[in-house]
């Protein structure tokens, strides 16, 4: 089990500059026709949070509207890689079919490359969003020193899942029309929009939603600058877990990927 | 010619009673409501005609040697292209030991690597990427891709803008750059445009000859003797004919008529 792990660790590793090469294309490939680029990935993020924010600010009656945004806005632009991680997961084997079944390059690549696609679009959006509240709010840019655990245990939690959900959703193609159902009820349900407190009593609802705790580790660090170094630990250990398991289910699933394709 | 100490050396592909069986999925093997519906009833709503699978290579016995050039003959749907995918790595056999020393490339309908929005450039570097695993000795290969294909500046348009035959030029200069220890072809590359058709007959010619072992899987009678010194034979999965080329192809010849 550990070679096996190792050599899919192995491959990914010496094959990194194609997947993330790929991946720059990709994003390339999107806004090719745009005049701003990849820009749009943080001014997409920046017009939601401003039509949102006023439209949910007036209904919860909030006190502080900067507040607000800044809360919103992170909460948001942190969702996006973990909910279009999900929606897109399984159609990474799918999209790719002729390179799986004409050429040698292995499965886990595809899953790289659509991860480091996630990655490099959140980075590009996260930037923008950040640069764009620290001039409201200076204080934010020392805030960032508590962050670090919790972004990588963002990225780490998106490999996992985008790697599990994407094996089964080859085998399972139902999955694809069910996720954005279930992505969609699981923002409604996080405190994203809301404080963890509007949910009154049906709080260990958040309490209990793992996509939520990893959103709310970062959004709060950065926030509030409270580096919550014990539960980012455990986050931690549960998501190399997590790597581990989904690297094995793959191992096995590796060879049968192509015939569900 | 194969040198007579090389068929003493260790074979590089050996296959011992290889069977490769393709599960076929039906729409009930994918779905989420079945599955369900098995997890509650105990699996008893199980149906063994879902098990069902194609026999794509049936016992197939074979000893390859290093610098050997394999014709591989058959009807289309015979075999040959399944085993091109054993041989590479991309199907691992169901039943019987297949060991392999060597890496095999295959070259089976390709596509670029990158999305059409995307220049010629681009598909370039993921491709020689892909290759090397670095960028070191790029630009030297984008000069010779560049020049080859005839593309000139074509190279730095999105791919969505080429014509058929520019796809086809660019791919045929980005698959036949390097040489290749063991290579496995299926069918001829497509070489777009007639006036590109003579320039990519001489590279394909040093190519081949360049590549270490090779396989070719092709109708081309005259293709197939000018490059190969060995000819087997497939239908319906099974290895019906291995030996000398030329008896190979008439062996097929006569199989068929």
């Amino acid at each position: 089990m550990r070679n096996s792990i190792l050599k899919v660790l192995n491959y990914s590793y010496k094959t990194r500059k194609t997947w993330w090469f790929t991946a720059i294309a990709k994003t390339k490939a999107r806004y090719a026709r745009t005049v701003l680029g990849s820009f749009w990935l943080g001014i997409s993020t920046l017009l939601t949070v401003l039509c949102l924010g006023f439209v949910y600010g007036t209904v919860f009656k909030v006190s502080n509207f900067l507040d607000y945004f800044i809360y919103l806005g992170f909460g948001l632009v942190i969702w996006t890689p973990i909910c279009d991680s999900i929606n897109q997961a399984p159609l990474i084997f799918s999209t790719n079919t002729n390179s799986l079944k004409n050429s040698t390059i292995k499965p886990i690549f595809f899953v790289c490359q659509e991860w480091a696609f996630q990655v490099q679009s959140f980075l590009q959006a996260f930037l923008m969003v950040f640069l764009v509240f620290l001039t409201f709010s200076p204080g934010l840019a020392i805030n960032l020193f508590a962050a670090p655990l919790h972004f990588i245990n963002l990225v780490l939690f998106i490999f996992w899942l985008q790697l599990l959900i994407s094996l089964l959703g080859t085998k399972y193609t139902d999955l694809f029309q069910l996720l954005p159902i279930i992505t969609n009820l699981l923002f409604l349900l996080s405190p994203i929009l809301y404080a963890k407190k509007n949910l009154g009593s049906f709080g260990f609802i958040a309490d209990f939603n793992p996509i939520y705790q990893v959103l709310r580790l970062l959004r709060n660090s950065i926030i509030y600058g409270q580096p919550y170094f014990e539960l980012g630990f455990v986050v931690l250990v549960g998501n190399l877990l997590m790597i581990f398991l989904s690297i094995y289910v793959y191992k096995n699933m590796e060879k049968k990927v192509i015939f569900y394709l | 010619m194969i040198h007579k100490s090389n068929l003493e050396d260790k074979p590089i592909i050996e296959l011992k009673n290889v069977s490769l069986q393709i599960p076929l999925m039906s729409k009930s093997d994918f779905s989420l409501k079945r599955k369900i519906i098995k997890s509650v009833t105990g699996g008893g709503f199980t149906r063994t005609k879902d098990n069902s699978f194609v026999t794509a290579l049936n016992s197939v016995n074979l000893k390859v040697h290093k610098g050997e050039k394999i014709a591989l003959i058959g009807h289309n749907g015979s075999g040959k292209t399944t085993f091109i995918r054993l041989i590479s790595g991309i199907y691992q056999p169901t039943f019987g030991s297949l060991k392999i020393s060597v890496k095999v490339y295959p070259m089976i309908q390709r596509s670029f690597i990158v999305e059409e929005q995307l220049t010629g450039v681009d598909s370039a570097k993921a491709h020689y990427l892909m290759m090397n695993n670095s960028l070191k000795g790029f630009q030297s290969f984008l000069e010779d891709i560049t020049e080859f294909s005839g593309l000139g500046d074509y190279i730095f348009l999105p791919l969505k803008t080429y014509s058929e035959g520019m796809s086809a030029r660019l791919m045929f200069s980005l698959l036949t750059y390097k040489n290749h220890e063991c290579l496995a072809l299926d069918e001829g590359l497509g070489t777009g445009d007639r006036e590109f058709y003579d320039k990519a007959q001489v590279r394909l010619n040093d190519f081949l000859e360049s590549s270490g072992s090779l396989f070719i899987a092709s109708h081309s009678t005259e293709l197939l003797k000018r490059f190969c010194m060995r000819g087997i034979v497939f239908s319906g999965g099974n290895l019906i004919f291995d030996g000398d080329i030329k008896e190979a192809l008439d062996f097929y010849e006569k199989f068929y008529s």
